[in-house]
C-alpha cells in the first residue's frame, strides 16, 4: 500500500500540529471577543432558573451541594458563579456544604466575588458549613437535625451561633437542594433527602453527568438540569448578565467545529484509503 | 435508657474522672480486640459477618419500622445525626492508609538514593509543608502566624497557585486526548457507529451557540429541524427512556448486591479469603 | 509596560499557577522531567490538603471538640476502632481491618434499601404515560409517550438475558433497542466532549486572562 496517497496523509497529521491549532482555536476568541454568536438557552436551563427563583421567592434557607474541585472548575466553577450571583441578587440566604475537601475554599471564593457587591455577610446571610465525609450517612443525619450532625462551620463556629441556621433545624426548614456536581451525588440526595418532605432539588452537574439527570427530570424528582458551562452561559443570559460562562460557551463552539472537522477528516481519509486499496486489489486480481 | 444516659454522661475535662474515663475506654476497647485476636481462626468470619449485619442494622430499621401518626420519625430517627457523626469520624481514620502507602513508598525511594528520589523527595516536603499551612490557616487568628508574600498568605499561594492550579491542568490534558482520539480514532465502521457519531454531532452542535446560528434561519413552522431543539430532542426523547431501562437494571442489581454485602452472602476472592 | 503589569506577571500565585500549568501541558508533546516535577508536587499538595482538611473539618469539630472540650468521654472509643484499619499492613491483624471494611459495606447497603424506594419507585411510576390523545394530552405528547415507550422497552428487552433472545419479536425488539442506545451513548459523548473541552479552555483561559491579560496588554 503507497503510504503517500492523500488518503494517508489526511489520516496521519502530526498530533503535536493540532494541539497547536488547539490552543489558537481556543485563544482566538479569548483575545477578539467581538467574536459573539447567539445564546438560546436550553429548556432544562430555563425550567432550572425558574427553579431557582422559587426557592429564593420563599427567603428560606437554601442548601448549595458543592461537590467540586478544581479539576472540574471549569464547568462547576462557572455554574457555581451564575447561580450563587442570582441567589444574591434575591437576597435569599443560603448554605453551602461540599463533600470535595478543596470545595469550601473553592466556593467561598466564588461568593467572596460578590458578596460585598450584593452587601452578603457571612453568618447574616450566609453560611459555609465546610467539608463532610461520608456523604450519604451525613445527608440522612441532615435530615433530622442540621446543627447535630455538621455542629460547626467551616471555620469553627458552632452552628447554634450562626444567625441564617437560626429557625433551621432539618432538611424540612430548607426551600431547596442545589446540587453542583462532577460525581453520582444525585442518587443520594434522591434517595435519602428530597422524597421525605418534597425538597425540590435543582441538578448542576457537569456536561459529562447531565445525560443521566433527563430520566430524573421527565419523574418530575428533580426541577431542572444545568448542562455544564454551556447551562452556565444559559444561565448569564436569562439573568441578563455576561460573565466567564457566556465566553466559554462561545469558544466551545469553536473547539466543537475543529473537533468535528477533525473527525470528518479522520473518517474521509479511513474510507478513501479503503476504497482506494478495494479498488487497488480488485485491479490487481484482473 | 436513663441509666445507659447516667453511665455515659459527659464529664467535664478539667475534672481528672474525665482522663480516668478517656483511658480506660481506650484499654477496654484494645482488651475488646486482644480477646478477640485470642479466639479460634473459626470465629472470625462469623464475627466479620456480625459486624457487617450490625453496620447496615440501624439503617435497615429505621427505615422499615413505622413512623407513628403525628411524628417525624419512628424511636430510631432521633439517633440518625449520632451514627452519621461515628461513620465520618471512623472514615477519617482511614485517611491515614493512603498517606502510609505513598509516603512510604516515596520515603524509601528518597532514603535508597533510587532513581528520581528528588521527585520523591519534593513530593514528601510539599505533603509536610500543606499540612503544616492547612493546619495553621485554621489555628492562627486571623492568619497571623502564616507568612505572607505579595500580601497573601503562603496558604493561599499553595492552595490557589499549587493545588487548584496543577488539579485543573491534570484533568485539562483530557482535552487534548480528546483532539487527538477524534482526528485517529473515531470511524465510523458500521451502521450503528453512524448513529453514535450523528447523535453526538448534533448533541455537540445544539449545545452551543454554534449550531443555533447555523440553523438560524429554519422557518419557524420547521423548528424542531433546528439543531439546539433536535439535540433536546435526543437527550430528553431517546436519552432518557435509554437511560432509565439502564437505570433500571442497575438498581436491581445494586440492590440485589447490598443485600448480599449486608447479610455476608458475597462471594468472591476478598470474601472467601480465610481470615 | 507598566510597572503594574510587571508586578501582576510576577504575582507568585499567579506566577506558580501559570508554570504548573505549561509544564503540565508539556506531557502532550513529550515526557520531561518538569512535568514529573510538577506531577510531585501536586499529588504532595494533594495529600497535604486532604490530610489537613480531615483534621479541620471533621476529626476536629466532630469527635476532638466534643471528646475534650464538651467532655463526652465515651468517644475515646473510636481511637481502638479506628486502628483496626491499620492492621491491614500486618498478616496477625489483618482480618481486624476486614472486620471494619466489614461495618462500611454494611452501612452503606443499608442506606440502599430507603434510597432504592426513593428514587426508583418514583421512575417505575412515571414510565406509565398516557399514550392516547385527548384532554390536556396533545397528538404531539402522545407520540413522544409512544417513542418513550417503545425506546424503553427496546432497550429492557436488549439487557435481558435471563433467556436466549430466539424469537424473532424479542430479536426485533432488541436490535432496536439497541440501535436507540446508540443514539443515546452518541449523545452522552456530545456532553462527555463539552467537559473535557471546556476544562481546557478554562486552563488557556487562566493563562492568556487571568495571568497575561492579552485581552488588555496585546494592543496596548
Amino acid at each position: 500500500m503507497n503510504s503517500n496517497t492523500i488518503w494517508e496523509k489526511l489520516q496521519s497529521i502530526d498530533t503535536r500540529i493540532l494541539y497547536v491549532v488547539t490552543l489558537i482555536v481556543i485563544a482566538l476568541p479569548m483575545l477578539f471577543p467581538q467574536i459573539k454568536l447567539p445564546i438560546v438557552p436550553s429548556q432544562e436551563s430555563i425550567d432550572c432558573y425558574q427553579a431557582v427563583e422559587e426557592m429564593g421567592a420563599t427567603h428560606k434557607l437554601i442548601l448549595i451541594n458543592g461537590a467540586f474541585s478544581a479539576s472540574s472548575r471549569g464547568e462547576n466553577g462557572w455554574q457555581a458563579q451564575a447561580i450563587i450571583e442570582h441567589l444574591m441578587k434575591m437576597h435569599a440566604p443560603f448554605a453551602i456544604m461540599s463533600i470535595d475537601p478543596q470545595n469550601p475554599q473553592l466556593m467561598q471564593d466564588i461568593v467572596d466575588k460578590y458578596a460585598k457587591k450584593y452587601d452578603y455577610v457571612y453568618g447574616r446571610d450566609y453560611v459555609n458549613l465546610g467539608f463532610q465525609v461520608a456523604f450519604a450517612q451525613t445527608v440522612k443525619g441532615m435530615v433530622q437535625d442540621i446543627k447535630g450532625t455538621v455542629k460547626e462551620d467551616w471555620k469553627g463556629t458552632p452552628l447554634t451561633n450562626i444567625p441564617v441556621l437560626k429557625n433551621v433545624k432539618s432538611i424540612k426548614d430548607v426551600s431547596g437542594i442545589i446540587d453542583i456536581t462532577p460525581v453520582a451525588s444525585l442518587d443520594t440526595w434522591l434517595g435519602l433527602a428530597t422524597r421525605v418532605y418534597d425538597t425540590p432539588l435543582v441538578y448542576v452537574p457537569t456536561a459529562v453527568m447531565a445525560p443521566e439527570g433527563y430520566p430524573y427530570k421527565d419523574s418530575k424528582q428533580i426541577k431542572g438540569i444545568l448542562m455544564g458551562v454551556k447551562g452556565a452561559g444559559d444561565y448569564e443570559y436569562l439573568m441578563g448578565v455576561k460573565e466567564e460562562g457566556t465566553q466559554i460557551s462561545t469558544i466551545l463552539s469553536m473547539v466543537y467545529g475543529l473537533i468535528i472537522l477533525l473527525i470528518i477528516f479522520g473518517n474521509i481519509g479511513y474510507h478513501g484509503a479503503r476504497i482506494s486499496a478495494q479498488n487497488a486489489q480488485k485491479h490487481g486480481s484482473e | 435508657m436513663s441509666i445507659i444516659n447516667h453511665i455515659f454522661a459527659p464529664i467535664p475535662s478539667s475534672h481528672p474522672l474525665f482522663y480516668v474515663a478517656f483511658f480506660l475506654t481506650i484499654l477496654v476497647g484494645l482488651g475488646i480486640l486482644a480477646l478477640l485476636q485470642i479466639l479460634p481462626n473459626q470465629a472470625r468470619k462469623p464475627i466479620i459477618a456480625l459486624v457487617t449485619f450490625l453496620g447496615g442494622l440501624y439503617y435497615t430499621a429505621e427505615f422499615f419500622i413505622p413512623v407513628p401518626t403525628g411524628h417525624d420519625g419512628n424511636f430510631l430517627s432521633p439517633y440518625m445525626d449520632t451514627m452519621s457523626n461515628i461513620a465520618s469520624v471512623l472514615g477519617c481514620f482511614s485517611v491515614g492508609l493512603g498517606i502510609i502507602s505513598l509516603i512510604g513508598l516515596h520515603f524509601k525511594n528518597t532514603i535508597k538514593l533510587k532513581a528520581s528520589w528528588g521527585f520523591s523527595a519534593t513530593l514528601i516536603v510539599c505533603f509536610v509543608v500543606m499540612t503544616i499551612f492547612t493546619l495553621l490557616d485554621q489555628y492562627s487568628p486571623k492568619g497571623m502566624l502564616i507568612p505572607k508574600v505579595a500580601n497573601k498568605s503562603v496558604y493561599q499561594f499553595l492552595f490557589s497557585g499549587g493545588l487548584t492550579s496543577l488539579d485543573a491542568a491534570m484533568f485539562a490534558l483530557i482535552g487534548f486526548f480528546i483532539i487527538s482520539a477524534s482526528y485517529r480514532a473515531f470511524r465510523i465502521r458500521s451502521l450503528e457507529a453512524s448513529y453514535l457519531m450523528a447523535s453526538a454531532v448534533i448533541v455537540m452542535l445544539g449545545q452551543v451557540t454554534l449550531g443555533s446560528a447555523l440553523t438560524h434561519n429554519i422557518p419557524h413552522a420547521y423548528d424542531f429541524f433546528k439543531l439546539e431543539n433536535l439535540s433536546e430532542y435526543i437527550l430528553a426523547h431517546i436519552n432518557s427512556p435509554a437511560q432509565r431501562a439502564v437505570t433500571f437494571g442497575l438498581a436491581l442489581g445494586a440492590l440485589a448486591t447490598s443485600l448480599r454485602l449486608w447479610l455476608s452472602l458475597e462471594r468472591g476472592l476478598y470474601f472467601d479469603q480465610e481470615a | 509596560m507598566d510597572s503594574n503589569y510587571i508586578h501582576h506577571l510576577f504575582n507568585p500565585i499567579l506566577l506558580f499557577g501559570a508554570i504548573g500549568t505549561v509544564a503540565v501541558f508539556s506531557l502532550v508533546f513529550r515526557e520531561n522531567k518538569l512535568y514529573r516535577l510538577f506531577e510531585h508536587i501536586f499529588i504532595g499538595l494533594a495529600m497535604g490538603y486532604s490530610l489537613g482538611m480531615t483534621w479541620t473539618q471533621v476529626l476536629r469539630p466532630k469527635w476532638w471538640d466534643p471528646m475534650m472540650h464538651d467532655g463526652i468521654w465515651i468517644w475515646a472509643i473510636v481511637i481502638p476502632i479506628g486502628l483496626m484499619f491499620y492492621g491491614i499492613y500486618t498478616k496477625k491483624f489483618s482480618w481486624m481491618a476486614r472486620m471494619i471494611f466489614g461495618f462500611y459495606f454494611g452501612l452503606s447497603a443499608g442506606t440502599v434499601f430507603q434510597g432504592f424506594a426513593a428514587e426508583y419507585i418514583p421512575q417505575i411510576t412515571a414510565s406509565f404515560k398516557p399514550l392516547i390523545a385527548s384532554g390536556a394530552i396533545t397528538k404531539q405528547m402522545a407520540a413522544n409517550n409512544w417513542i418513550f415507550l417503545a425506546i424503553l422497552i427496546g432497550v429492557l428487552t436488549y439487557f435481558f438475558f435471563a433467556f436466549e433472545q430466539k424469537n424473532i419479536v424479542v430479536k426485533k425488539t432488541a436490535n432496536f433497542g439497541r440501535a436507540m442506545l446508540m443514539v443515546a451513548m452518541g449523545g452522552m459523548f456530545g456532553a462527555t466532549i463539552m467537559t473535557r473541552e471546556a476544562l481546557l479552555i478554562d486552563r488557556v483561559r487562566f493563562i492568556l486572562i487571568d495571568w497575561l491579560q492579552l485581552n488588555v496588554h496585546l494592543f496596548h
